[in-house]
């Protein structure tokens, strides 16, 4: 008999991706979905339990959430995986995979993360140097609290070709 | 609102606290990932942790951060905090705790660490 995912002393009142959920769980977690914040994408996942029958959005920016998302990484346990079962610490997103060791090797789909790792995206784009010899001009998408919204922005520029590619 | 230091998934429970988890703050930054895109919401985030070392309950309550666009006076120092920093588990962050306990040791010297470390990356 299906049970409560958190819950087992308590039936079941609906299935939220995937799983079954009481009552108090469906209706915290349909109100916790409400206060992700606007740039958070996806947003239907991107909320944890507290104890309590307390539901509220994951704390943070989202943006190794939405590269997690996209590339379907599953790393970490409970406590680093979204509703969904998809990671949200950019440690952990990184975690285990080579390093790139130059901007001029770097290709499509690889993981871009900011020097102090606080901050992840995909490169979507690596274009020819204007001048040959010059690295290439890298675009990486990203989950963006600044700007509000899923970017796309130059690596040299935007990030001030700083950060660390990893394959 | 949650419990402050029941974490979702484990057995941490505010009646069997260990040395960690007596303290609001320290349970919610130890460890924690500092997540943030620009060094306009680095800034931010030194302010309020310096804020958190400095201040007084009464003066840290008045006191708004800018948000993530860089709009200023819309978060308090607890917002602020959840909307940058990933605890290490599903760990409420209880306001009226908050103040009671962030002038703590234990909260001191988390709030410390995380504030040596975004100075680290500001430099």
């Amino acid at each position: 008999m299906a049970k409560c995912a958190l819950h087992p002393g308590r039936p079941p009142a609906a299935a939220i991706l995937g799983k079954d959920y009481c009552r108090q769980c469906q209706l915290g977690i349909l109100e916790a979905r409400g206060w992700v914040h606007k740039h958070v994408q996806p947003k239907d996942c991107f909320v944890w339990y507290e104890g309590n029958d307390s539901w509220l959005p994951i704390d943070g920016t989202g943006c190794a959430h939405w590269v997690a998302h996209q590339m379907n990484i599953r790393a970490g346990g409970k406590g680093e995986q979204c509703l969904a079962g998809l990671t949200f610490r950019v440690k952990t997103l990184v975690s285990g995979r080579p390093r790139c060791s130059s901007p001029s090797l770097v290709r499509v789909n690889y993981i871009w993360a900011s020097p102090a790792m606080d901050h992840v995206g995909i490169v979507v784009k690596v274009a020819d140097p204007p001048k040959p010899g010059d690295p290439p001009k890298i675009t990486i998408r990203h989950d963006s609290s600044a700007q509000g919204r899923v970017a796309d922005n130059d690596f040299a520029t935007y990030f001030k070709g700083r950060g660390i590619f990893f394959r | 609102m949650a419990i402050l230091v029941a974490c979702a998934y484990c057995a941490c429970s505010p009646a069997a606290p260990s040395a960690t988890h007596a303290n609001t703050v320290a349970v919610y930054l130890d460890g924690a990932e500092r997540q943030s895109e620009t060094d306009l919401q680095r800034r931010e985030i030194q302010r309020a942790l310096h804020d958190m070392l400095e201040k007084s309950p009464a003066e840290l309550r008045q006191v708004r951060y800018a948000d993530y666009s860089g709009e200023v006076g819309r978060w308090s120092v607890t917002e602020l905090l959840r909307h940058y920093f990933v605890p290490r588990a599903g760990v409420a962050l209880d306001e009226r705790r908050f103040f009671e306990e962030f002038r703590e040791p234990a909260a001191r010297a988390v709030i410390q660490r995380q504030l040596d470390a975004v100075n680290r990356t500001l430099q």
